[in-house]
């Protein structure tokens, strides 16, 4: 354990310390990564999906890996129901590594393949990966997909490989890393234009996609971000909050104008 | 990594420029290995280089930006400069890269090995596939060129290219939009298509048009929807006979009967007059006009709601609410617009609009110029009614010389018999060109390869504008990696061979492209000194600023109300009790993207089902006939039966049937062929009486199980998810 980031991630975790990975964790240049999604303003369209396909060089679902319960997509859009005809309505929920401050995925990973990164990221280290899936098994959202094959590109289709991004190999864990390389890029793009990164800078491919900008992703720390405004929304919960894993992603409540009483969850 | 509007111009302004101009910075052949001490100009291993460009699938008018690196095409954003879809896309666009390097697209010109489709083909090089070309087309007695709704430049050469040689050029699309245009005339009195302007709307009210999904210009219209709910939030209300997702992400979601979208809205026209909830000189003329307050008063609410299937109750607080939450719009698609009566239901519907006065109004129905004559919008498509009796006319033997079809399939997407597969059987001279095999290029004589959108010159004019003149150009962000070439290049090779130099006034869609953008700002044959606007709207990826007048509603309706008939069905209701209602999904559409395992694999939004065809039905229903998700059912109809598995929908009406549209396909690759079925195979060759489009929406079914089950491919896992209102996954609040 070179890295003193991870040293700091591990011994907070091992202590229950949730204040050094939490909200208010400085970090290097402190950086901390969350997302809003707003449910009212989803129209399950998919379009984050495929962006999420094509910036991650996520492999292909086949048919037969969809139905053995295989299918691999780092964001994917739930859809719940309610009522019944003519009464009946669909709710649409985008579900994506929720890079929780206190994850269940991370305590229980024998290698620390998988940490809490100084700028609230939940990183997963593929080569450290020895894919004994117990995150899968930790994580509530079930946010991990584990390769049970190789990923196959049959040329000329690896041609659209995003090289910024590693092709995973079968036999380990991987999950939505809130497109860390764009991170890194415009980390690099600001350093390089001498100055700080601005709010609207790092936009993972579901958020940059989304046609009706119901993802917004930034710097929590950054006050005046779209993001940390956002978050205090009155409307603002997280999945299955009572897990207790503190989520990075905060959603806003659906709006129904006949909604009798609000659903929510802590009444 | 942000592409801000700011961003991206001065992104490419400062680094990027040159390379835009050229349009790619990939070698010219992929297989020429060159040092890189001779490196393309600009172009850095590992960095990356944007180009602005057309949208590959889009109709209706996106532009993005593509990121190359190395010379191939990686991701695809949309364009945050361009009017239309402000740096958004859908999700057909991000999977443009992978119909890109499809690893089973054409990949060289071919003939028939065999006997015409068979399956077994040859591979043959351009020149020669030319010169059979020009040996066929320059003596035909009769040329009939096919395509898609075509726009742009390339609709311009192709119809240049048919008149020069004397052919006709016909235009198929599977999901006609004939009707809906048809509808805007009779009552805006327009030829173009209008902007709904849905992000300052009070209320929307949209009959059957998924203008969230597949309807319309979406990104647009998701964006707009977006808008509409900030601020005072906006209400929609989405009445329909299958719950489309716009449907679920409607404040009111609306049960109508099929074909009863017409009396539906005149009803909620009837509510608005009868209690005076808007002043009477907003509507008396407009009311006059299509046939008086009498020819409304026989569509009350208690007059229509066992018709509709709408209660009294519900008619009232949708016309209340209309009017209250004003400004509004109403219209329709889908479905409502594919019946026998499509036409007048569309008629009906827009008229809500007139009846509330809000034409040219923020938030109401907004004008857009025409396109300009020489980038035309989508060209229109043949109707269905045309389709038919063409393919009876090939089947009994009145066929042209040569039959050139590009980027169409009507032999999978014609109804009724004879199909046209069988139909040009006798035409001596068929042509197939494309990007991948489909059913109608399967049987050609001689195929050739298309490029891809990413590969080729072209230009659009939106279709609809937002209310201003939107034009978006198309350039090659990489070199073909096949031995495809652009359509628009193929014509232009053949013109001069066949009717000597000088037959078209351009030697290549480049020049054609840029010679139209040289138009658009009166700067005709200036040469050098267009120069740097060139490079300039190549790099925005369009042209917005340039005022254009837009097209003048008319004062009153050109409509007759009482020309509002019932809905006709094929099939007895007694031997067919379900209405059949096909639907397009978010991914593949009518299925020309469902070559891409992504968008195979993606669920459809309401049911999570993916790669194969499914029947919803509600959980009543299928108790009754025995069956749940998984079991395959036979739908029969008069004009066949097909076999796909049950996904039971709690939104799903009791009578209706709803298949997705696309799949079913034996050509086009390994992730298209031979998934689910072509539910085109069971409909009706009905019309709407109107138009003649094809009424889709109008076959009666039965369904029946077969006593087998397949694993259903949804993505999720559980049958039947809810959020249930003590616990709830996603917490839901009134307003």
């Amino acid at each position: 354990m070179s890295n003193p980031h991870e040293t700091a991630a591990l011994a907070a975790t091992l202590e229950g310390n949730g204040a050094l990975i939490g909200e208010d964790e400085g970090g290097s240049d402190g950086h901390r990564w969350g997302m809003v999604v707003d449910a009212d303003l989803c129209t399950g369209c998919q379009a984050c999906v495929v962006s999420c396909y094509a910036e991650n060089n996520i492999a292909i679902s086949e048919e037969d890996r969809i139905t053995g319960g295989r299918a691999k997509t780092w964001i994917r859009i739930e859809r719940y129901w309610e009522g019944e005809f003519p009464h009946a309505k669909a709710r649409f929920v985008p579900v994506l590594c929720q890079h929780c401050d206190n994850a269940g995925c991370e305590t229980v990973c024998p290698v620390w393949a998988t940490y809490h990164n100084d700028e609230g990221l939940n990183v997963q280290v593929y080569n450290r990966c020895v894919g004994t899936r117990f995150c899968a098994n930790g994580c509530v959202y079930s946010a991990r997909y584990f390769n049970f094959w190789d990923a196959e590109w049959p040329t000329p289709l690896d041609y659209q490989l995003n090289p910024d991004v590693t092709v995973r190999t079968k036999g380990i864990i991987e999950k939505c890393t809130f497109c860390v390389q764009r991170i890194q890029r415009a980390k690099t793009e600001a350093n390089r234009d001498n100055r700080e990164l601005a709010d609207g800078d790092v936009q993972p491919a579901c958020v940059q996609s989304c046609p009706t900008s119901a993802l917004v992703f930034g710097d929590l720390h950054d006050a005046e971000s779209q993001v940390a405004q956002a978050v205090h929304s009155e409307r603002g919960f997280r999945l299955l909050e009572n897990s207790g894993f503190e989520p990075a992603v905060t959603y806003l409540a659906k709006i129904d104008p006949h909604a009798k009483e609000a659903t929510t969850a802590h009444e | 990594m942000h592409l801000g509007r700011r961003k991206f111009l001065a992104g490419v302004a400062g680094t990027a420029g040159g390379v835009v101009i050229v349009g790619c910075a990939a070698p010219e052949r992929e297989s020429r290995v060159q040092s890189f001490v001779l490196a393309p100009e600009h172009s850095l291993p590992g960095d990356s280089v944007w180009f602005a460009t057309a949208d590959a699938h889009s109709n209706v008018g996106n532009s993005v930006v593509v990121r190359t690196v190395d010379g191939r095409a990686k991701k695809v954003e949309g364009n945050p400069a361009f009017p239309i879809n402000q740096g958004k896309t859908d999700v057909r666009a991000q999977a443009a890269v992978q119909s890109l390097y499809h690893p089973d697209r054409i990949k060289t010109p071919m003939i028939p090995a065999g006997k015409r489709g068979d399956g077994r083909y040859e591979e043959i090089i351009w020149e020669r596939a030319l010169d059979m070309l020009g040996a066929a087309i320059g003596p035909a007695g009769s040329f009939h060129l096919v395509t898609s709704r075509l726009t742009g430049t390339e609709a311009r050469v192709a119809g240049a290219f048919a008149d020069l040689v004397g052919g006709d050029h016909l235009v198929y699309e599977p999901i006609e939009n004939g009707t809906f245009q048809a509808a805007v005339k009779k009552i805006l009195g327009v030829d173009n298509t209008p902007h709904f302007d849905i992000a300052n709307a009070g209320t929307v009210l949209s009959f059957g048009a998924d203008f969230v999904g597949t309807w319309g210009s979406s990104v647009m219209y998701s964006q707009a929807y977006s808008r509409m709910r900030g601020g005072n939030r906006g209400r929609l209300t989405q009445l329909e006979t299958r719950m489309s997702m716009t449907g679920a992400s409607a404040d009111n979601w609306i049960y109508v009967k099929p074909g009863q979208e017409g009396a539906l809205a005149l009803s909620i026209a009837q509510v608005i007059v009868a209690e005076a909830l808007v002043h009477f000189d907003v509507w008396r003329d407009v009311v006059e006009a299509i046939g008086g307050v009498d020819v409304l008063n026989q569509y009350a609410p208690d007059v229509v709601a066992e018709r509709t299937g709408v209660t009294v109750t519900t008619v009232q607080e949708i016309a209340r609410e209309f009017v209250d939450r004003q400004p509004g719009v109403a219209f329709a698609g889908g479905p409502a617009l594919a019946q026998t009566n499509g036409l007048d239901n569309g008629a009906a519907v827009l008229f809500l609009n007139l009846v509330v006065g809000n034409l040219d109004k923020a938030g109401g129905v907004l004008a857009n110029p025409m396109a300009p004559a020489h980038i035309p919008a989508p060209l229109p498509e043949t109707p269905f009614a045309g389709w038919r009796s063409y393919t009876d006319d090939l089947a009994a033997g009145t066929v042209p010389d040569v039959l050139f079809v590009y980027d169409a399939d009507p032999a999978y997407g014609i109804p009724g018999n004879p199909g046209f597969a069988d139909a040009i059987a006798e035409v001596p001279f068929v042509v197939g060109m494309s990007s991948f095999m489909n059913e109608t290029v399967g049987l050609a004589d001689l195929i050739l390869p298309a490029t891809h959108p990413f590969e080729a010159w072209g230009d659009f004019t939106a279709d609809p504008g937002p209310g201003t003149q939107v034009v978006g150009f198309q350039q090659p962000v990489t070199t073909p990696w096949n031995d495809a070439r652009s359509f628009g290049d193929v014509l232009l090779t053949l013109a001069p061979e066949i009717k000597g130099e000088g037959a078209l006034p351009w030697a290549s869609m480049h020049e054609a492209v840029r010679a139209g953008a040289e138009k658009l700002f009166g700067m005709e044959e200036t040469g050098a000194a267009f120069d740097a606007s060139w490079v300039e709207l190549l790099r925005r990826g369009g042209a917005w600023e340039q005022a254009a007048d837009v097209s003048e509603f008319a004062a009153l309706p050109d409509w007759d109300a009482t020309a509002l008939a019932g809905p006709e069905f094929a099939g007895d209701a007694g031997s067919f009790n379900f209405h059949l209602i096909p639907f397009a999904t978010i991914a593949i559409g009518a299925g020309n993207e469902s070559e891409s395992p992504w968008l195979q694999s993606v669920g459809d939004p309401l049911t999570t089902v993916t790669w194969t065809s499914w029947a919803e039905l509600n959980p009543e229903t299928a108790a009754e006939l025995g069956v749940g998700t998984g079991d395959v059912v036979a739908i029969d109809a008069r004009h066949g039966t097909i076999e796909v598995p049950v996904f039971v929908s709690p939104v799903t009406p009791p009578d209706v049937v709803a298949v997705p549209i696309g799949r079913g396909r034996n050509f086009g690759g390994r992730w298209r062929r031979d998934r689910g079925e072509n539910i085109f195979s069971v409909l009706d060759p009905m019309t709407d009486t109107g138009t003649g489009s094809l009424a889709w929406a109008s076959t009666r079914a039965r369904v029946r199980s077969v006593d087998r089950k397949i694993a259903m491919p949804t993505l999720e896992r559980v049958e039947e998810p809810r959020n249930d209102v003590e616990e709830p996954v996603l917490e839901v609040e009134g307003e």
